[in-house]
């Protein structure tokens, strides 16, 4: 026998998919409650469209050619489509548009420890509004998602991009090398990066700041006194302020306590131009959410228009939860019969079924897993009776349905 | 504090990580050089360090199952991890180096063939010169690939260039230096801040004055 198993993909077993449900359901609740409307947009996008900003690894996409000879790409990433049906659709750039999706994301994980080609996404865009309430409402949307799902040790992170670009901003330096200083500060590899400042040519000061910055991360309070010091422009300033200002919307809403800063998160995908930030819980060593400002991206369609987003990985969340269902029940009722009762059992099957309650026919011939169902019926030739663990007792079909309406107990 | 998990790579790396740990005041009483168990806890401190095979060592660390870990350069740069580096300790030191038989220097105008532990490093760095390889990857005792025929150089780290001599090579080319490093867990850095600054700072202390 041939394995026609496929590395870095899943089956999605009966329970595992209520788990999926069940999370889907918390997430969707968060959406709609702060106003997001769900769409989708298709699984095939053009290959170029990726390509246009490189925010993505080439490698990393998955490509079909159609019948012109075009090259399309699975969709690798939510944010950029649904930017590019916004601008599509809607021209007037003042006009809010908030929208929520639920969907699979088609690209190659491939981290040390884990190997993926999929993974279902959920997540939020919101157009049309570069103001810190907006900001401070998608982090609220984010950690009300993990909150709903029951999650603990909410830790959110929150960086800014401008605060980087704007120490950048005064230096000539070439675009690799901000690329090279990026990366090392991304990964906090301060000896490296002491190493690579070296070489450059900058001044002392200017390189001192750049040295904080991988560890310019913590708790509010600890960070901004530190950060306010390293400001040495007026971009700088103003990333600071509309992280001050996010905060205090998040004050608001009572979510500060989830709420940590990180200035050393860098610009990964490239389109990010503001506010950025990740989400861990229950000390999960990988992040679960992740998201920020593309105020420029849209401009690449057509329409100029701020925007923030985030996405939160589901495929990961069932993971952390462990969210395998109970499926007890999951069905009302399975009716067994002898082949001589056919009849009498499928007419049975029909009334049920028109009363609403979900029935299973099986002849006994045949074997089944009895965990899904409440109830299970036997017809034999001596006629109808309800099978439990214990026993097996003749009853009428009245008294069947009021078994399933709740009406009486066995 | 909260407990700390660290990964340690086996051999030189874990011998040095754990004298510059002792000398920061951890105390391991079962430790020794020679010892064979693999795992050995401060109680003072409240750290627990896990001696492993050092290819390993950025896959405890990435995945969580060490907050932090000491681990050569040569391991991060041949398979990447998405973990934090956020020390080099000055320790195990050594080059990354093109070697070879001194009376027959590379031609790189025609393909050449490397035997090495490194095959994405060595890749990476021909790539980069366009010099056209086949790569063999072999897990251990390189040096012997010339000898036999295998191939005509390879790239390994060279620390004393001792094992290098007595097999009769020579470096043709220093590639870049290596040393340990001290990397952490990038969820852990933040959940257990103070527990890893801790240790940064007493490893960092030390680095400094051996500079």
């Amino acid at each position: 026998m041939i394995n026609y198993y496929i590395d870095g993909v899943n089956d999605i077993h009966f329970q595992e998919l209520l788990g999926y449900e069940r999370i889907n359901e918390e997430i969707e609740q968060v959406m709609r409650k702060f106003g997001y409307k769900p769409i989708l947009t298709p699984n095939f996008e053009y290959y170029d469209m990726y390509n246009m900003d490189q925010s993505l690894s080439r490698d990393k996409m998955f490509k079909l050619i159609d019948k012109n000879g075009k090259v399309l790409v699975l969709r690798p990433d939510a944010t950029i489509p649904i930017c590019r049906m916004a601008a599509n659709t809607f021209k007037d750039p003042k006009e809010v548009l908030k929208f929520s999706y639920i969907t699979t994301i088609f690209r190659e994980d491939n981290s040390k420890t884990n190997y993926k080609k999929d993974f279902i996404q959920g997540g939020v865009e919101y157009f049309g509004n570069n103001s810190p309430d907006c900001d401070a409402e998608i982090i609220a949307v984010a950690i009300s998602m993990l909150l709903n799902l029951g999650l603990d040790k909410i830790h959110i992170d929150i960086g800014q991009v401008a605060f980087l670009d704007g120490l950048f901003h005064g230096l000539d330096l070439a675009k690799k090398e901000k690329e090279r200083i990026n990366e090392l500060i991304e990964n906090k590899n301060l000896g490296d990066l002491k190493l690579y400042l070296n070489k450059l040519q900058i001044s002392p000061d200017v390189f001192d700041t750049i040295l904080k910055i991988p560890m310019l991360f913590g708790s509010y309070q600890k960070v901004i006194p530190q950060a306010e010091k390293l400001c040495r422009n007026e971009s700088m300033k103003t990333a600071l302020d509309n992280v001050k200002e996010v905060y205090k919307m998040l004050k608001l809403y009572g979510l500060e306590k989830y709420v940590y800063l990180d200035f050393g998160f860098t610009n990964q995908l490239n389109y990010y131009s503001g506010l950025i930030f990740k989400g861990y819980a229950e000390d999960w060593g990988d992040s679960i959410l992740s998201g920020g400002r593309y105020d420029q991206l849209s401009s690449t369609f057509g329409v100029e228009r701020p925007a923030i987003g985030f996405g939160i990985n589901i495929s990961l969340l069932t993971e952390i939860i462990s969210a395998e269902e109970n499926s007890q029940d999951y069905f009302d009722a399975l009716i067994r019969y002898d082949s001589s009762q056919t009849q009498n059992a499928l007419s049975l099957a029909s009334l049920l079924r028109d009363l609403d309650f979900s029935t299973d026919c099986i002849n006994k011939g045949y074997s089944i897993d009895y965990e899904a169902y409440r109830f299970i019926f036997e017809y034999d030739e001596t006629g109808l009776k309800v099978s439990t663990d214990e026993k097996i007792s003749p009853i009428t079909t009245e008294e069947a349905i009021d078994l399933l309406k709740g009406e009486s107990d066995l | 504090m909260k407990n700390l998990n660290i990964a340690l790579a086996k051999g030189r790396v874990a011998s040095a990580a754990m004298k510059l740990l002792i000398d920061c005041g951890c105390e391991f009483p079962d430790y020794s050089k020679e010892s064979r168990k693999l795992i050995f806890h401060d109680k003072k401190n409240n750290i627990k360090v896990t001696l492993v095979k050092s290819p390993d060592v950025p896959v405890y660390v990435e995945k969580g199952a060490a907050d932090a870990g000491i681990v050569g350069k040569d391991i991060l740069l041949e398979d990447k991890a998405d973990v934090y580096e956020l020390v080099n300790l000055n320790i195990g030191k050594c080059d990354m180096c093109v070697a070879g038989f001194a009376d027959k220097k590379p031609d790189y105008s025609k393909k050449i063939t490397v035997g090495t532990k490194y095959p994405h490093i060595t890749r990476d760095y021909f790539n980069k010169l366009g010099v056209l390889t086949d790569i063999i990857k072999l897990n251990g005792s390189v040096e012997l690939a010339p000898i036999i025929g295998l191939s005509d150089i390879i790239v390994d780290i060279v620390e004393s260039g001792k094992t290098l001599e007595e097999n009769g090579l020579v470096v043709h080319e220093k590639m870049f230096p290596i040393s340990a490093r001290f990397i952490a867990n990038k969820v852990s850095l933040k959940t257990k801040f103070d527990e890893i600054q801790w240790v940064i700072d007493s490893l960092g202390s030390l680095v400094e004055r051996d500079e």
